[in-house]
């Protein structure tokens, strides 16, 4: 029997420094959990810059990133691998999790709720101090060198009650604590990433400000990050700031025609 | 112009067609009698109207000379477009009985359409309106439809009909309350007149102030009504300028708007009015210079002479406009009225001091003063496990300053930092004594919270179900409080639900087949034993495993299966008697239509009302119970539900709670439905009520059940975050809107 290394770990390795501006202390925190070998639970709401703090800690401590979008099909032969038929040979081929154990990476499962129970629970040997994960198909149990770090993110602003993340999987992180950057470093990172003038990048991050107080009036989430960038990317090809913050912003949001119009109205008011 | 030049004018315009000279004659005598620009404009039209018919055109211009006052010139445009289509339609009868009254033909049915109704436009204002400030603001029509604001409601005339175009009327609309906002937000209302301010106007006036605050100040004034409008005259420019910054779009596009409506007003009335109008032309025009920022309006009494020169300013505009001038003035920025903002900010900044309190004594460490090293982990309330305060030193001042440092230091729960800004703006910095009581909270907490139980006015019923109630003020429950008895809605005959299931017919067969989706979330199960379809993974896997010489599963096959959803969902209704009227209308049909699409989905729910009076008879009554069949029963019940009287929220909470952890469902819900705050007769008011409830739904969080609440409160809601918990709560702005919203919260929540 031979295992198959067909995904070969450097290429997980992060070759340039990501941009990324720190909201805090996340990185000194996220650090010291590195060091004291301790797993991290990275809450935020959507687009506020979780993947790109993972994908920036993972230069900084030069070890390779191996991230997995969690989903409600994921199985635990997903994580941690699977036999395959090679010729008339059975060849065992790691997942994720595995390589991420055996090469001393960080393992990183994006949106953990929408993983089901069931498959969350490969994980908690992991996420304690054992530290270890067992393999029973190869009959083995690695241990995880000390690189090796997990990491999970998770929304907390979805309300529904069937997604959310049991206490025993919960109280074995570190939770780093996320939200959109306040108003200058925001601009900062609009502009830097959407290319495009500080003054539009300000005014950007106005409307998102705007639409960020709506939560009580019914938009499930206001304006991410991520949303300012993909409008400021449309402007490069000379579209106008109104349509591009209609496309690439508002109507993103919400199909209620009046929080429409209320959000439309704050373009037209700020631009 | 002479008459003879005006003739040559219009013969240039019509020729070469040469017209009866009488004819002529008449229709320039007329036009004689009007102003230059008036008589420009209508000669403006004569080259589409002369080709047509040269006796429609003739009419035409006699008519308009005499509608001079009834028709704005931004209208003459499309009323000769409708004179020239019942033209066309009537001929030149139909064109001249058209013509004829300008009122009843065309300005009224032209009234309908521009016209902006707030109660239309209100849905998607207040969110604007809370979007751009940040703030929980709400527009509420004003009976004497004049336009101001108390800092917390932004009242505006119902209707708003300028210009011709509904477009343009909307725009300024929304202008109109965006100032109103800006002056809240510049701090106009929070102005603390300096002594040298108040000396100034005992001196010119002979009055001295009795307190002060602004309105004190401006009480000085021989007419404090007109001072204070002179103060947002007077304010005008520096908030525009700091609006315009902030929303230059809107400025942008509303002024051109603006300056035709000043254009109006010109050329008539005195030199005062040129003046006014000018001050106001600033208005929309400072905001256009970018200038340099100029911060001392920014900080409200922050030392900075805001009121200088505004005395005299006053006088200025006292001395030269008169009273008619002054409409305008109104119209544009306002009646304030700076003792109903004075008494709505003290009461903001009570119900402030009051939360900022509690949430601090919440997260200091119980530790008795004088107690050095007592306890090290363990202590502290749950919420602010993240907080360590240096332990022990505690006496006095000490005390006192380890708090001030605590602000600045350490990263404070969101609700709290919220308050601890707003406190920052209104006075400046943290009171010291704000620290201190609520210092004094969190010492002597634990002994009161010990005593607790041998409190002596315990409750002797013996009949209903009996809970605790939590003191805030003593941080501790006061036990067997508060008697929640059962009883039974009479199930009466109305029309009402007929009626109710009649008009959501639509929406309740659209709602159906969504809700039909919650039930059938049908997902793929892997690795069955039997099954739909070969699970090509687990094959694979198998293969491979027997090639490795493991013993294959037989686990390979997918089946469809229906997800299990195992809810149980309690739906707590407010019956206070402040639901009486619309809002409980609408908490019906809310309720008609939430069971009928539940029906679909299968989950099991229960319904109930609550209100009652005082601790000893918290009324719940039965509407549905968890397991109950929906019925004529249950619809009957739901139209018998009525306004009460108060409302104790935390016993049926409690109550509920209790309920829920009766069923054996995986999942258990509670979501209440109310218009406003907790309040009872006997004292349960205010950050008391809001307190208990908050620990109630605590306590049913933490026993594992999900609580929400949906909420119509018109009013205030800074506190909804506080007692329900960031994200456990929805707001509906447009109660007309409740019955979808609901049933769609449930949906959100479970899907
Ligand atoms: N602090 C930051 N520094 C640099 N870029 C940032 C920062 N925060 C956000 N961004 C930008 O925002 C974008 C979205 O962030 P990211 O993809 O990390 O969001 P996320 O939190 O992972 O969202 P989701 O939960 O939806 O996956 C990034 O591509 C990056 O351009
Ligand atoms: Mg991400």
């Amino acid at each position: 029997m031979k295992i198959l290394n067909q995904q070969p770990i450097e290429e997980h390795r992060i070759a340039l420094e990501p941009f990324y501006l720190p909201q805090a202390n996340e990185i000194d925190l996220a650090l010291a959990a590195y060091h004291e070998q301790l797993p991290l639970l990275l809450k935020g709401p959507t687009g506020c810059g979780k993947t790109r703090f993972m994908r920036y800690l993972a230069w900084r401590l030069g070890l390779p990133l191996v991230t997995v979008s969690c989903h409600d099909d994921l199985s635990t032969s997903d994580l941690i691998g699977r036999y395959l038929v090679r010729g008339m040979e059975a060849v065992w081929v790691d997942g994720p999790l595995t390589l991420a154990v055996r090469h001393g990476a960080i393992c990183y499962l994006d949106e953990i709720v929408e993983a089901r129970k069931d498959t969350t629970v490969v994980i908690h040997p992991l996420a304690d101090d054992r530290r270890e994960l067992p393999v029973e198909k190869l009959g083995v149990l690695y241990a995880a060198p000390p690189e090796f770090m997990l990491a999970v993110s998770y929304n907390p602003g979805y309300q529904s009650v069937l997604k959310d993340l049991k206490p025993s999987t919960r109280q074995r992180f570190v939770s780093l604590t996320f939200d959109y950057p306040p108003p200058e470093l925001e601009t900062r990172i609009v502009k830097q990433e959407g290319r495009i003038a500080e003054d539009l990048a300000a005014s950007l991050v106005k409307l998102a400000t705007m639409t960020r107080s709506l939560k009580e009036s019914g938009l499930a989430e206001g304006a991410s990050t991520r949303l300012l960038i993909q409008a400021a990317r449309l402007l490069q090809h000379g579209l106008d700031i109104r349509t591009a913050c209609r496309a690439g912003i508002i109507e993103s949001l919400t199909d209620d025609p009046e929080l429409l119009g209320a959000m439309e109205e704050m373009v037209q008011s700020i631009f | 112009m002479d008459l003879h030049a005006q003739k040559q004018a219009f013969l240039q315009l019509v020729s070469p067609s040469l017209p009866n000279e009488w004819e002529v004659e008449e229709v320039m005598e007329a036009l004689a009698g009007v102003s230059e620009d008036r008589r420009r404009i209508l000669l403006s039209h004569v080259p589409t109207i002369w080709p047509i018919s040269h006796t429609l055109c003739l009419s035409y211009l006699a008519q308009g000379a005499m509608e001079e006052r009834s028709c704005p010139p931004e209208l003459m445009p499309e009323w000769v477009r409708q004179i020239l289509s019942s033209y066309e339609h009537g001929g030149l009868r139909g064109a001249r009985e058209f013509m004829a009254d300008i009122e009843a033909n065309f300005l009224d049915p032209l009234r309908g359409r521009a016209c902006i109704d707030l109660e239309e436009v209100r849905g998607r204002m207040v969110p604007y309106l809370r979007g751009v400030s940040g703030l929980p603001l709400d527009l509420i029509a004003d009976g004497r439809n004049s336009l101001w604001t108390d800092t917390r409601t932004i009242f505006v005339p119902g209707q708003l009909h300028l210009f011709a175009d509904r477009a343009d009327n909307l725009l300024f609309f929304r202008f109109l309350i965006v100032l109103q906002w800006g002056f809240i937000a510049a701090g106009t209302y929070r102005i603390r007149p300096r002594r040298g301010d108040f000396a100034l106007v005992a001196e010119r006036y002979g009055v001295t102030a009795e307190g002060g605050g602004i309105s004190d100040y401006l009480a000085c004034f021989p007419d404090p009504q007109r001072a204070g409008e002179a103060l947002l005259l007077f304010e005008s420019g520096n908030v525009a300028r700091d609006l315009g910054r902030e929303l230059p779009g809107l400025f942008r596009s509303v002024r051109p708007l603006w300056l035709r409506l000043l254009d109006r007003y010109r050329g008539r009335g005195g030199t005062g009015r040129q003046w006014l109008l000018d001050r106001l032309q600033e208005v929309v025009s400072m905001a256009e210079s970018p200038g340099g920022r100029d911060d001392s309006g920014k900080r409200p009494g922050g030392g900075q002479a805001r009121l200088a020169g505004f005395a005299e300013f006053h006088d200025a505009l006292s001395g030269r406009c008169r009273e008619e001038d002054r409409e305008l003035l109104r119209l544009l920025l306002g009646v304030p009225d700076f003792t109903a903002a004075a008494k709505r900010l003290e009461q903001a900044r009570e119900e402030d001091r009051e939360l900022f309190i509690s949430l601090l004594a919440g997260i200091l460490p119980k530790n008795p003063s004088g107690e050095s090293d007592g306890e090290k982990g363990g202590t502290g309330g749950k919420e602010a496990d993240s907080i360590t305060l240096p332990q022990g030193r505690a006496t006095g001042e000490r005390e006192e300053a380890v708090g001030l440092s605590l602000l600045a230091e350490v990263e404070l729960p969101p609700e709290l930092a919220a308050v601890k800004g707003r406190i920052e703006t209104d006075l400046g910095e943290v009171p010291v004594s704000y620290i201190q009581s609520a210092a004094g909270l969190a010492g002597p907490g634990r002994t009161l919270a010990g005593a607790a139980g041998k409190d002596d006015q315990r409750l002797a019923v013996d009949s209903s179900f009996v809970y605790d109630e939590w003191d805030f003020r003593r941080a501790g429950y006061r036990k067997d409080w508060c008697a929640v008895i059962e009883r039974e809605l009479p199930s009466q005959r109305t029309g009402f639900v007929p009626l109710t299931l009649q008009k959501y017919r639509g929406l309740i067969i659209r709602m159906r087949r969504q809700f039909e989706m919650l039930r059938t979330t049908y997902r793929f199960a892997r690795r069955r034993r039997y099954g739909d379809d070969i699970d090509f993974d687990a094959m694979v896997d198998a293969i491979g495993d027997r090639q490795a010489g493991l013993a294959p599963t037989d686990r390979l096959f997918i089946r469809l299966m229906r997800d299990q959803r195992d809810i149980a969902t309690l739906f707590l209704v407010d019956m206070s008697n402040s639901t009486e009227g619309w809002i409980g209308q609408l908490i019906k049909e809310a309720l008609v239509l939430l069971c009928e699409v539940m029906e679909v989905t299968g989950d099991r729910y229960g319904v109930y009302g609550f209100s009652g009076m005082r601790r000893s008879r918290c009324d719940l009554y039965h509407v549905k119970h968890l397991d109950e069949a929906h019925g004529d029963d249950v619809r009957r019940r739901i139209g018998a539900i009525g306004p009460r009287e108060y409302t104790r929220m935390g016993p049926p909470v409690r109550h509920l709670t209790r309920r829920l952890l009766e069923t054996d469902a995986r999942m258990r819900l509670l979501i209440i439905l109310t218009d406003g705050k907790p309040e009872d007769y006997d004292g349960y008011a205010d950050s008391y009520a809001i307190e208990d409830t908050r620990k109630a739904l605590i306590e049913a969080r933490g026993s594992g059940i999900h609580a929400f609440c949906v909420t119509v409160d018109q009013k205030a809601h800074e506190y909804l975050a506080h007692m329900f918990g960031q994200g456990n709560y929805i707001f509906v702005n447009r109660i007309e809107s409740l019955p979808l919203r609901m049933a769609e919260f449930y949906r959100s929540l479970t899907s």
